[in-house]
């Protein structure tokens, strides 16, 4: 290892290691990035669970608990409400899912509470909690069993009382008739129906007075005693039992006084055995009665308790989820701090990363390598362009700089060569340039033909219809006069076989005569007119001709005849187009020697692109009145002629006008012009010495003035020039 | 319309009467009053079987049986055979109250008839309007029930009693001291209310009352009470036992004032008591004699008891019990095939005066009491009853 880094640093620091040890710190940023990273997701993750685990079934189960609470709290009412033990049981077995479910929520908090660890949580108020609501849960109980044996008393109490009403029944059957006898008898002496009354002396004394006394203290004790049943039962108030049953005491007192004053008769015994049995049971029902009471304000004191416990049982519940919200708070903060931490230090961390890929890239592939490479690069460029002249200076100790070195060599080298070789290298490369150029001309010439060769032939097709017209009235004249011709001498046959002797009568012979005038006529016009055709169809095959001579020719002809023949190929292409001519031809024009064809050609051009030009306008205009008009005038001039033809088109625009002689330049669809017509008649009136203008007005005319020279140019100096074109262009 | 439709509308129908239920009061067949079914109608009593009231309740209960078996034997009422079920209150409200909830709401009887006494049938008869039972024919005079709605009263009240019984003492012997014992209740009370408004309208006043307690016989201090008043009548307002009881007392004493008592009594049960000593002792009735041979009903009515118990006697308060049962026969049959409560009540009201074999009886708007007829009769010397048609002051002994 030690070797290794020694070796580093003291050998050459190869770009391998450069870049490894590169990649080798980004990685170590990266990987410290994501343990950062990884740390505090972790942490994150705890503080979550932490909420997720503890706090959030914990208040749950503490909204259970509370919930419950408030559920069993109603239940009691309902229990001490039950009219009979039926209503209690069902009331009770209604009421046992609610309070399964309380215990069971209590029952879970607890265990939670268990789990968190009472340190860390509000131990207390998980205690209170769950004291208060076990408290409660064993009420409910204890309500119920209160309300239970609440029935058993009351039965009790009933069963009492209805011995009781017996017992008073019975004493009063006893009572009520011994009272009224015992008046009776005090008063009457009278004890039976069948006995004679007692002496007044017995019957109305003193003891007989007291027994009905007694009997009467007795009747009012006994309905005393009745009273005083009567509202034991109503009372509620424990408290107020004791008076009633001190003045119950005080009444009992007095029966059992009274009965102990009665005599031992066979009634007074059952009496005596009726009041006893009475006071007893009496007692019995005091006692009755305030265990009855005893139960109710037991079960009153549970449901105060209930409703206490329910009440502190909310804030008590309030409390603990006020501490479990705080506990989730914090463990919320914990991790969003967590989360804050790890941004900052993962930021910090890209940061660094960035910076230090930057670094390295800057380092070692800007400046290292790179910068280098473009040297070497910008070098070997230089030694391709043929500056060998430059050292290359490229230092260091690394790959590159081997390279730098060896191309150094090979600069050194090129260098001797190139100087040895430049001398004859050049000689070769003219001699091969010249030829090349001489091919690239001849070439350049047989292209030029065949487009003059094709233009022409275009331009004889386009001509075709404006000759066979021009033909067609010659030949007309031809047939027609052949025709009359022919029946002059079918006229001259019928005269000569009138006669059958094949003599002749003067006035015959003077008929034939005149009829041969005719014929002699006909056949002169027929000659003329053969002629004429004869014309058109040389010129036209002069025209299809690859060259031709100068010649004597009249002007004015040549152009009337081009005038005509562009007219009629234009018509042929649009029948509906009609055009007013107007020639203003100076009839001392005379003749020049030019190559008529050629000439010809110029002005069919020209004519052409006025038919066009016109045409147009016609099209796109819609006034009714516009009349296509072409005005041809020729002037003598002092050194040649000038022809000018002028149409009332739509003019050519500005911008085009300087290009309308460049070759190739057209403003017709591709299909219709080649942009060669107005070039090659150029060229044409250049050859005659002359030359071509042009005189616009957009949207009114256009005027284009031909100046031939009456002295041309010699023939030869312009020989590259021929041919033309019919074809219309340049507009 | 198709028979689909009809069909489904018929359906419809059903299905909105199924809905009505036991309320529907369109349906076809419409829901029986309570007691009331195709073959009978059940009709319930609370009276004393047991106790010294007894003989009345046993009376009634006998009466009222032999008009439902008479009336049984001939096809019952529309179709439907009349039942009595019959429960003993002893003659205290207590009982009366438990029998008239068990009748209507355990038995589901179709009306009360025949209850026996004041008290009970005070205590009874707002268990039974509370209900819409109707409380049919009571023994009782007592002038309350002339007010209840759903009270139909067969018999003249006590008012009615007294009045004559005053009316008799004062116009045929020119007594006018009379002292009054009461039985120590309701009924006891009503009584002496109808004495009260008799003398009031002759401007007299009792000599002396005498009060005893009810279900006994000890009668003996109202005795010492009324002797001190020395009346030459005294009217007993009281049940047999105790009544015969004071007679035979005062007379034990040497005493003989005119005696003179309410239908309640039970006059058979009383002339039995008393016996041989009962001579003279005149019992105000309420209905006819049941041995004799006009009105009709009387016939009818031995028949009737015959019929149903060869060894029954008759008596006025088995009659009262037969006119009884004749009264609830009347108004089941007006009330056509469709019986209800309201319906039964109703019928009777609307009836206005009926006529049961010669025994007439006339109800209406505000008059829910039958008979307005009181008969004042004598016991013999044999025993027996006999029309008083004139009053003879009893000779001492």
């Amino acid at each position: 290892m030690i070797d290794w880094f020694r070796k580093l640093a003291e050998g050459r620091f190869r770009i391998a290691a450069q870049l490894y040890v590169g990649i080798g710190g980004a990685a170590a940023l990266t990987l410290a990035a994501s343990l950062v990273a990884l740390l505090s997701f972790q942490r994150v993750g705890d503080s979550q669970s932490r909420v997720n685990d503890g706090t959030v079934p914990e208040l749950a189960a503490a909204f259970g608990v509370a919930r419950g609470s408030g559920i069993l709290v109603a239940a009691g009412p309902r229990l001490t409400a039950s009219a009979t033990e039926g209503d209690l049981d069902r009331a009770w077995v209604e009421i046992a899912p609610a309070r399964r479910d309380f215990e069971e929520r209590l029952e879970e908090l607890i265990r939670l509470v268990g789990e968190a660890g009472g340190s860390v949580r509000s131990g207390d108020e998980f205690e209170t909690v769950q004291a208060r609501g076990r408290e409660l849960a064993g009420n409910i109980e204890a309500i119920q069993q209160s309300v239970a044996e609440g029935f058993q008393l009351g039965r009790a109490s009933r069963e009492l009382r209805g011995e009781l009403g017996a017992l008073r029944g019975a004493i009063a059957a006893l009572l009520v008739p011994a009272l009224d006898d015992q008046l009776f008898y005090a008063m009457t002496g009278l004890r039976s129906f069948e006995e004679p009354p007692a002496p007044r002396e017995v019957h109305f004394s003193e003891a007989e007075i007291n027994r009905y006394r007694v009997l009467v203290g007795l009747q009012q004790d006994i309905t005393i005693v009745d009273q005083l049943l009567a509202s034991v039962a109503q009372l509620t108030d424990r408290a107020l039992i004791e008076p009633l049953e001190e003045q119950y005491e005080s009444a009992a007192t007095s029966i059992e006084r009274a009965i102990g004053a009665i005599d031992e008769t066979a009634t007074s015994g059952r009496l005596k055995a009726l009041f006893e049995r009475m006071l007893e049971k009496s007692r019995e029902a005091f006692e009755l009665r305030r265990r009855e009471v005893a139960v109710l304000d037991r079960q009153q004191a549970l449901l105060a308790q209930n409703r206490e416990l329910a009440l502190s049982l909310g804030p008590d519940v309030d409390g603990l989820v006020a501490a479990s919200q705080a506990r989730a708070r914090a463990a919320t903060l914990a991790s969003s701090q967590a989360i804050r931490t790890g941004r900052a230090l993962l930021l910090a961390l890209n940061v660094l990363s960035i910076a230090g890929a930057i670094f390295i890239g800057w380092l070692f592939v800007g400046r290292l390598l790179v910068r280098r490479f473009e040297a070497l690069s910008n070098s070997m460029r230089e030694m391709a362009g043929g500056n060998l002249e430059a050292e290359i200076g490229v230092g260091g100790k690394d790959e590159v700089a081997d390279m730098a070195a060896a191309l150094e060599v090979f600069r050194r080298h090129a260098l001797e060569v190139q100087r040895l070789n430049l001398v004859e290298k050049l000689a070769d490369e003219l001699k091969d340039k010249n030829a090349q150029l001489e091919v690239v001309l001849a070439d350049l010439q047989k292209a030029q033909d065949q487009i003059v060769m094709r233009e022409k032939l275009a331009a004889l097709g386009e001509l075709t219809a404006g000759v066979a017209h021009e033909i067609k009235n010659p030949l007309n004249f031809v047939k027609n006069f052949s025709e009359v011709s022919s029946e002059l001498l079918e006229e001259v046959d019928e005269i000569m076989k009138e006669n059958e002797d094949g003599s002749l009568s003067e006035d015959q012979r003077e008929e034939i005569a005149e009829i041969f005038e005719d014929l002699t006529g006909n056949l002169k016009l027929i000659q003329n007119h053969g002629e004429r055709a004869n014309r058109i169809v040389n010129d036209m095959l002069k025209m299809g001709r690859g060259a031709a001579g100068r010649e004597e020719a009249d002007i004015n002809r040549l152009v009337d005849e081009h005038i005509g023949l562009a007219y009629h190929s234009a018509r042929a292409t649009d029948p509906n187009f009609n055009l007013t001519i107007e020639k203003d031809f100076d009839p001392d024009l005379g003749t020049l020697e030019v190559v008529s064809q050629d000439v010809g050609r110029v002005f069919l051009n020209l004519v052409g692109n006025a038919c066009y030009a016109t045409n147009e306008r016609r099209q796109g205009t819609d006034d009714e009145s516009y009349e296509p008009t072409l005005t041809v005038t020729t002037r003598k001039m002092d050194d040649g002629v000038e022809v000018r033809v002028r149409d009332n088109g739509n003019g050519i625009p500005p911008d085009i006008v300087e290009k309308i002689f460049n070759p190739f330049f057209t403003t017709k669809p591709t299909d219709e012009g080649t942009g060669l017509g107005l070039a090659l008649s150029a060229d044409i009136v250049r050859q005659h010495g002359g030359m071509i203008r042009v005189d616009t007005v957009p949207g009114e005319f256009t005027e284009m003035i031909v100046e031939l020279s009456a002295a041309p140019p010699d023939l030869d100096d312009v020989a590259a020039g021929t041919g033309g074109a019919e074809e219309a262009g340049g507009r | 319309m198709s028979v689909r439709k009809q069909t489904a509308r018929s359906t419809a129908v059903l299905a909105a009467l199924a809905a009505l239920g036991a309320a529907g009061t369109a349906a076809a067949q419409p829901p029986a009053a309570p007691g009331v079914t195709a073959e009978r109608v059940l009709f319930g009593q609370s009276a004393a079987f047991n106790g010294p009231a007894a003989e009345l309740g046993r009376g009634m209960r006998l009466g009222i049986e032999a008009a439902f078996s008479e009336v049984n034997e001939a096809g019952g009422v529309h179709g439907r055979r009349l039942e009595l079920l019959s429960l003993d209150d002893g003659y205290e409200p207590e009982g009366a109250i438990g029998n008239t909830r068990r009748l209507i709401e355990d038995e589901g009887v179709f009306a009360l008839i025949g209850g026996v006494g004041t008290p009970t049938s005070r205590s009874a008869v707002p268990v039974a309007a509370e209900a819409g039972v109707p409380y049919v024919a009571p023994f009782t005079g007592a002038g309350f029930l002339r007010e209840e709605p759903n009270v139909i009263n067969l018999r003249a009240s006590y008012a009615q009693e007294t009045e004559e019984m005053v009316a008799r003492l004062t116009g045929d012997l020119g007594i006018e001291r009379i002292a009054v014992v009461i039985q120590n209740d309701s009924f006891g009370r009503a009584g002496l209310a109808g004495v009260r408004a008799a003398f009031d309208r002759r401007g007299m006043d009792p000599v002396a009352i005498g009060v005893y307690p009810r279900n006994t016989t000890a009668v003996k201090t109202a005795l010492v009470d009324i002797e001190l008043g020395s009346p030459e009548a005294v009217i007993v307002v009281g049940a047999y036992q105790p009544v015969a009881s004071l007679v035979a007392w005062t007379r034990r004493l040497g005493l003989d004032p005119v005696f003179m008592t309410l239908s309640f009594v039970g006059s058979n049960a009383l002339a039995q008591e008393l016996g041989p000593g009962g001579a003279g002792v005149y019992v105000t009735q309420v209905v006819p004699f049941p041995t004799a041979s006009r009105p009709r009903i009387a016939a009818t009515y031995r028949r009737a008891l015959r019929a149903h118990d060869a060894g029954a006697a008759p008596g006025f308060v088995s009659f009262e019990g037969y006119l009884a049962g004749r009264l609830a026969i009347e108004a089941l049959e007006r009330c056509g095939a469709e019986v209800d409560r309201e319906g039964f009540v109703q019928a009777l009201r609307d009836a206005g005066d009926i006529e049961l074999e010669g025994f007439r009886l006339a109800f209406g708007d505000g008059d829910n009491q039958g008979s307005d007829a009181v008969f004042l009769t004598v016991i013999d010397e044999s025993g027996r009853y006999r029309a008083a048609t004139r009053l003879v002051r009893p000779a001492a002994p």
